[in-house]
């Protein structure tokens, strides 16, 4: 089985493209494809607290999120540079995984046989 | 080399669409091969039966299905992604009771499992991504 890395890089509801990233994650989970999740960018936004999505029509992501342990999605991280530059306090997210530094973040991307970005 | 797309592009709002496809042509004609491409999110959109793009732009839907025939190989679409935005087979149109399939020959609906299976079969997966 070839390793799977997914960089979720958008906005929570400005597009599908965060909620995609979340059902290819779980769908690789549940195919026993070794799957790491890494939120980069724009992507963080998805982690900030008190999301109303389900009032835009739309699933609530914050929901999802917490739920990837029970789908199996277990390694995930965050990409520390990208809170920084959007002057977000990793204690005021839900943090899914760990962060990372730029530095451990290209490790992770040189390691994954598969990176796919949303 | 096999090569596997995804193509999340839609071809209205990003030039990456004509990429893939433009990609794909490419391994079409040479002595590489295609492992699958899948689109998902606003990639989809390409499959609409009833586009009309304008006479002096490329006609895309009309290449992939070239590409599809040369290879032999279905376009896939994520049928969530698919079913959000009108995109029906024929089965789906008569289950829902819809007037039309509006999915385009040469392209069928799939699940992700279809994608991730070609991602194992390939040497090397290329996204071509949505604007940002």
């Amino acid at each position: 089985m070839k390793s799977l890395l997914i960089i979720s890089q958008s906005t929570p509801y400005g597009r599908s493209s965060a909620a995609e990233a979340l059902d290819t994650a779980m769908a690789a989970a549940a195919l026993d494809v070794p799957v790491t999740l890494l939120f980069d960018g724009d992507g963080v936004l998805q982690l900030l607290p008190e999301q109303a999505g389900t009032e835009l029509g739309v699933r609530n992501l914050s929901q999802v999120l917490e739920a990837l342990p029970a789908f199996e999605v277990e390694r995930c991280f965050v990409a520390a540079e990208a809170l920084a530059q959007r002057s977000l306090q990793p204690n005021t997210l839900a943090l899914p995984g760990p962060l990372l530094d730029a530095e451990a973040v290209a490790a992770l991307v040189r390691s994954a046989e598969v990176v796919l970005t949303y | 080399m096999r090569f596997a797309l995804l193509v999340q592009a839609d071809p209205a709002h990003s030039p990456s669409a004509i990429s893939a496809l433009r990609f794909a042509e490419a391994v079409a004609a040479s002595e590489h091969t295609l492992a699958g491409v899948f689109f998902q999110g606003d990639g989809v959109q390409v499959a609409q039966a009833f586009r009309r793009p304008p006479r002096d732009e490329s006609d895309l839907q009309a290449r992939w299905a070239k590409v599809s025939e040369h290879c032999t190989l279905p376009l896939q679409l994520c049928v969530a992604s698919a079913l959000r935005r009108g995109l029906v087979d024929g089965p789906e149109a008569e289950r829902a009771g819809l007037a039309a399939a509006t999915l385009a020959p040469s392209f069928e609906l799939a699940g992700l499992a279809t994608f991730l299976a070609q991602m194992q079969a390939a040497d090397r997966v290329l996204t071509f991504g949505a604007a940002s």
